[in-house]
């Protein structure tokens, strides 16, 4: 129907853990920030892109919905406890079964969904965790890319999720900062390829200095 | 309001005169080696007033299937066109025009309150923008940036065509989209016309948007099935006076199956030639050195994926009018038959499937693996007869702006006839002073090219919108269209390729910036 528009749905998948208390976790906060200001002057991601913020750390909650990029709010984010990461991935599950609209035979669905994980440690559930992400790999209902933050970061568990998996050496607010520069870049780029299939390889902008790309 | 109309007025006449040298520079028809010969153009004329059919008659639907070779396309698919899902589609889009200070973050209280009260949807969430105020901030941002010079093979930006042939009248147009001109890469989409006495073939392909060499595979692939097709039925068809007059014949009888069965086999001849056209282009250029810098790796066959929809339209002469119209689509995108003289809920037929994923743009493409097997052909083959006298053929960068075809070919049809494009249907009442008041204005986007440069166009919702007309109504007052149209005021100096072109180009919907390309004939 034509009042829908086809949205490019993005899910920022944000650990919120005990780990990133502080300074971590204003920059992350900052990182938003400049994200949806980045996006607002695109104006392909302004008439599509749709963003969403999940987080985990003890429990694992969808801080804001699916919103329209010019209404966005950013969530007040705090960080505490475990690392609840297997959760978080229902959760994502969850609602993308629920926010992206599907094609029918009379609605156009929406674009396939992107997903940012960014996490500096490993799930504190990890049976769950290892559920979960196969179960979201094998539905392929969203192109993924995780990013490893810091030395603590696991890659092992994200490659588990997904094949595109990003690795930063610090969680300096400066390389945070720059992750999310690189994901309102990844955003620009996807939407030019909107038709990529699921199993094709994601083209993304080449990773910021001291950012490695796990194989 | 009345300052504005003169700007709209002064602008749009600015625009077409800009546009118009594009266009003469974009009609050469060179290039490859490995290309298929294409029919040279006709005669440029515009498209004049549609003759009216005589009398109300319904196409008569096949409704059984063909076997193995082609499926008979069933009319009742159409039906559930009903005036109440056009109505409420009507409804669920209203947006403001007010224009919107470059600011989107307003909340609801500025809406006009009237509009509201008739927009009530439960399903949408209340903080939602209006998509015109978003398109209307996102207008300035769209940028316009040439192809660069060291693409290989660049596709020209407009190509426009109209032709008058034996048994048809077409005006087709292509138009690179808001995306591609915003990233500086080219357009895609790709179409081809030609005639055999009074048969008319149509060739539709858009290539694939993530693909930097689809623009060739969708120029080649047209080329390659109308090449084909007024080649086998010049050689196989025309004078197999079995086949010819088979067509005429009761549907129950075996000949008629019969030529159908031929025609089915011309169309997938068709198909596997521009298949093999593509692969062909793949090869001629694999080793190329301009195409392997480009790439920056060595070529795929995928590179070139694209869609392909083709149709041939052939008259069967008599008082009824009646076409045979066989169509066949590869991929996503539409094929549609209209037919002015019937009632509203029969005028619609839909000619394709385009059998995408459950995610939107995820397609099939004539170089996908089985796409081209003979199975898969046959089930996209569709075969019509009946008294239609539109046959419109359009990539996805319309259609997706027009879907469910069901109920909105129709108002495609509507935006066609409201910007000036097509003729309306002959109308019993008379045009009056009231209903030109009663009308909304147009509106007016800058073109992308030049922000300076403002251009009109009409919009079906809108009207509906703000009169509170259903599209029953308006196919039942075809004067209504015709008065919106005159409100163009100088787009009548324009001829219908043109104002098609100007259309395309400038049409504005939320999350719309493909490639677009329509071809219309009037059959």
């Amino acid at each position: 129907m034509d009042e829908f528009v086809r949205r490019l749905p993005v899910y920022l998948l944000l650990d919120c853990s005990g780990s990133m208390m502080g300074e971590r976790i204003e920059a992350v906060k900052q990182g938003i920030r400049s994200l949806i200001a980045e996006l607002k002057g695109d104006p392909q991601a302004l008439e599509t892109a749709y963003i969403s913020v999940i987080t985990f750390s003890s429990t694992a909650k969808q801080e804001a919905g699916l919103t329209e990029l010019m209404l966005f709010k950013e969530p007040e984010l705090k960080a505490s406890g475990a690392t609840m990461f297997g959760r978080a991935l229902d959760v994502l599950m969850d609602c993308i079964n629920k926010e992206v609209r599907k094609s029918t035979e009379t609605q156009k669905g929406d674009w396939r969904p992107l997903v940012f994980v960014l996490t500096d440690g490993a799930p504190s559930d990890v049976n769950d965790f290892k559920r979960a992400a196969e179960q979201l790999k094998t539905m392929k209902i969203a192109n993924i890319i995780a990013c490893a933050a810091g030395a603590d970061a696991d890659t092992t568990y994200l490659k588990m999720m997904t094949e595109n998996v990003l690795m930063m050496n610090s969680l300096s607010a400066g390389d945070l900062a720059q992750f999310f520069a690189w994901v309102s870049g990844s955003i620009k780029m996807t939407s030019k390829s909107l038709d990529t299939k699921p199993g094709e390889a994601l083209e993304l902008p080449p990773p910021p200095q001291g950012f490695q790309i796990v194989p | 309001m009345e300052d504005r109309s003169d700007l709209i007025k002064k602008d749009a006449e600015v625009c077409e005169e800009k546009i118009i040298p594009q266009d003469i520079n974009s009609g050469s028809l060179d290039q490859n080696a490995c290309d298929t010969d294409v029919p040279e153009l006709k005669n440029v004329e515009p498209i004049e007033e549609n003759e009216v059919s005589e009398g109300v008659s319904a196409d008569v639907p096949m409704n059984s299937e063909l076997s193995e070779s082609g499926e008979v396309f069933d009319a009742s698919e159409t039906e559930e066109s009903s005036c109440e899902n056009a109505d409420e589609s009507i409804k669920e889009d209203v947006a403001d025009d007010q224009p919107c200070e470059n600011s989107l973050e307003s909340d609801d209280s500025n809406e006009s309150s009237e509009s509201e009260n008739r927009a009530e949807d439960t399903e949408k969430t209340v903080d939602e923008p209006k998509h015109e105020s978003v398109t209307e901030y996102t207008a300035s941002l769209w940028k316009y940036t040439a192809v660069s010079e060291d693409v290989p093979e660049p596709s020209p930006e407009y190509y426009s065509r109209s032709d008058i042939y034996d048994g048809s009248k077409i005006i087709g147009a292509r138009v690179r989209g808001k995306k591609h001109k915003h990233e500086g890469s080219c357009c895609d989409d790709w179409f081809e016309t030609a005639s055999l006495g009074d048969i008319t073939f149509i060739a539709v392909a858009d290539g694939a948007g993530s693909k930097k060499l689809s623009r060739i595979g969708s120029q080649v692939s047209c080329r390659a099935a109308i090449g084909f097709l007024k080649d086998h039925f010049e050689k196989y068809i025309v004078n197999d006076t079995k086949v010819m007059s088979g067509i005429a014949l009761d549907m129950s009888d075996p000949d008629f199956m019969t030529a159908c069965k031929t025609f089915a086999d011309a169309v997938r001849g068709a198909v596997n030639e521009a298949y093999f056209a593509v692969k062909s282009a793949f090869y001629c250029r694999a080793s190329d050195e301009k195409f392997l810098k480009y790439m920056g790796r060595n070529l795929d066959i995928r590179d070139f994926s694209a869609t392909l929809l083709i149709s041939a339209v052939i008259p069967l002469g008599n008082e009824k009018n009646e076409k045979l119209v066989i169509s066949c689509q590869i991929g996503d995108g539409m094929i549609a038959l209209i037919n002015t003289s019937a009632e509203f809920s029969a005028s619609i037929k839909r000619m394709g499937d385009s059998d995408s994923g459950d995610f939107s743009g995820e397609t099939d493409f004539l170089t996908s693996e089985k796409m081209h097997t003979p199975e898969n052909i046959a089930l996209k083959t569709r075969i019509s007869r009946g008294s239609s006298d539109i046959l419109l053929m359009m990539t996805d960068g319309v259609s997706d702006d027009y879907f469910p075809a069901e109920t909105q070919m129709h108002r495609l049809y509507f935006d066609l006839v409201a910007n000036g494009i097509l003729p309306p249907r002959q109308s019993l009442n008379e045009k009056s002073d009231e209903l030109q008041c009663k009308l909304p204005e147009s509106t007016v986007y800058p073109w992308v090219n030049d922000k300076s440069v403002m251009v009109a166009a009409n919009y079906t919702n809108k009207i509906c919108r703000e009169t509170g007309l259903t599209f029953e109504n308006i196919w039942n007052s075809p004067e209504i269209l015709e008065t919106a149209a005159a409100k163009l005021s100088d787009l009548s100096e324009k001829n219908a390729v043109e104002r098609l072109k100007i259309w395309l180009d400038n049409y504005v919907e939320r999350g719309s910036f493909d490639d677009r390309t329509l071809v219309a004939a009037l059959i």
